[in-house]
């Protein structure tokens, strides 16, 4: 509980004082080329893997990437790259 | 390009995977800090992924640690090509003694560049080298340059400066030719200035000692212009009527010239029949073995011979000992030809003109051709006006006492 207090009040200051929020409060950091392909930082794994929806685990939830053909083409500890058609992103809390 | 090549030289492996929960195996490769690509999604519980060559132990361990299948599908890389000639021992000797063989041929010269030579005849330099020691096949850490150079530059008075660089197995021999003293005066030796051709002065510089003609007067080829001889007119001193000086100066006048030439209207001209020959030869250093039949060299008179040599040289212009000589033999017959009169008189005023610029010391005023044929040639007459310098300086002989 107090762990979660601390993180909202993290993310809070990066908003009033306009900080990273990725490097500030951690949280991860999302980019998308087109529908075609999505580079995300800051990632905790992925949960669940199908052509045709990806589960990544992210801070605060899970981040589900739906489309067609998708395909993993890279993954560090840190970032991941996903391409292939995206229908959709939603957070799944 | 960089994420084929990276594998390539790193070596890559195609792993198939076969595991209860597969995002597990991605995320445990994540976790450990190894790379993987071409993700290949294959249905319930398999997938196929690449990884570095370098990485295979890591990752091997980490699945099996899950409880993972993995089968190694492809191998692929410089290493593992590498890999298939560890067992060929014929080929590493070859290519160790190529290496022994290419490391010690650095060592020694093959080939010779001479550049700054302009006056200076390239072959002679090359030769006189060669007396001295610079051949091909010298031994090139034995080049003392400092040394060739005293003792070449004795041998050749144009030269200034030579030295020889060598890169790899040619030698670039540097030449600074000298620049060459302008004529001076000599103000001790008494002189006259004479004409050297017929004209008509037009003007006279007398810079030191007595001008004898004056614009307007006709001279004669050998006739004095400016005399070294000046009278002195000294009444104090009367035992000395005469002084010598080094007389010098300008003398311009008009010029005439008539000259001719005669160009045949029927010559003989090569005609190539179309036949040729090959010969080929390689030269090793300073052997040289050539291919083709005996006595192939020296086909016949009728022929002309065309020698091309191509050095060869590794990438990056490392010049190795062997030049391939390629010989070409075109035969030929000699056929009479005809040459029009339009022809024969552009050519011939062309060798006239040239010629004319050639012999005098000034400028053309105004040039006029005529050409008449004789029999098979057609005769080219040039009747020129020039204004040149015409004076020439000339000592003047002394008696002793």
């Amino acid at each position: 509980m107090e762990r979660m207090v601390q993180q909202s009040l993290r993310e809070r200051m990066a908003e009033i004082f306009d900080l990273p929020g990725d490097l500030v409060a951690g949280l991860f950091h999302l980019q998308m080329l087109g529908e075609r392909q999505v580079l995300l930082e800051g990632h905790g794994g992925i949960v669940a893997y199908a052509p045709e929806c990806i589960d990544i685990n992210v801070r605060g939830g899970v981040l589900r990437l739906r489309g067609a053909e998708l395909t993993l083409r890279a993954m560090t500890a840190e970032e991941l790259r996903i391409a292939g058609r995206i229908d959709a992103v939603e957070f799944v809390r | 390009m960089e994420k084929r090549l990276t594998p390539a030289l790193r070596g890559k492996i195609r792993l198939g995977i076969t595991a209860a929960y597969p995002e597990r195996v991605l995320n445990v490769l994540a976790g450990r800090g190894i790379v993987f690509w071409e993700v290949d999604w294959r249905g319930e519980g398999e997938l196929s992924l690449s990884i570095h060559r370098a990485d295979y132990h890591t990752a091997k361990a980490a699945l099996d640690a899950l409880g993972a299948e993995v089968t190694v599908e492809q191998r692929a890389g410089v290493g593992y090509f590498l890999r298939r000639f560890r067992r060929r021992y014929a080929l590493l000797t070859g290519l160790g003694i190529l290496m022994l063989l290419v490391i010690a041929n650095s060592l020694f010269i093959w080939d010779f560049e001479v550049n700054g030579a302009e006056t200076v005849s390239k072959t002679e330099v090359l030769r006189a080298l060669e007396e001295v020691g610079l051949r091909r096949g010298s031994f090139a850490p034995g080049l003392r340059p400092q040394e060739l150079c005293n003792q070449i530059l004795p041998q050749f008075p144009e030269l200034a400066w030579l030295t020889v660089n060598v890169r790899g197995c040619r030698a670039y021999i540097e030449l600074r030719e000298r620049v060459a003293k302008p004529p001076i005066v000599s103000e001790a030796v008494p002189s006259n200035v004479i004409a050297k051709k017929d004209a008509l002065v037009t003007e006279v510089r007398a810079l030191d000692g007595e001008a004898k003609v004056m614009k307007g007067m006709s001279v004669f080829e050998g006739q004095l212009l400016i005399s070294g001889a000046v009278e002195t007119k000294n009444v104090q001193n009367p035992s000395v009527p005469t002084r010598f000086l080094a007389g010098h100066g300008q003398v311009w006048g008009r010029t005439w010239y008539d000259l001719s030439v005669k160009i045949p209207l029927i010559y003989e001209e090569k005609r190539y029949s179309g036949e040729r020959d090959y010969a080929f030869a390689v030269q090793f250093g300073t052997k040289r073995v050539k291919f083709g039949a005996k006595g192939s060299s020296n086909p016949g008179a009728m022929c002309d011979k065309i020698i091309k040599t191509i050095p060869l040289s590794l990438p990056g212009g490392f010049a190795l000992p062997i030049t391939l000589a390629v010989e070409t033999y075109s035969s030929y017959e000699m056929h009479a030809a005809a040459r029009s009169r339009a022809e024969a008189q552009a050519q011939g005023e062309a060798l006239l003109g040239e010629y004319l610029r050639s012999i005098i010391d000034g400028e053309v005023r105004s040039e006029r051709y005529a050409s008449a044929v004789e029999d098979d040639w057609l005769l080219v007459t040039l009747s020129a006006e020039c204004h040149e310098q015409i004076g020439q300086i000339v000592p003047i002989p002394m008696e002793e006492g």
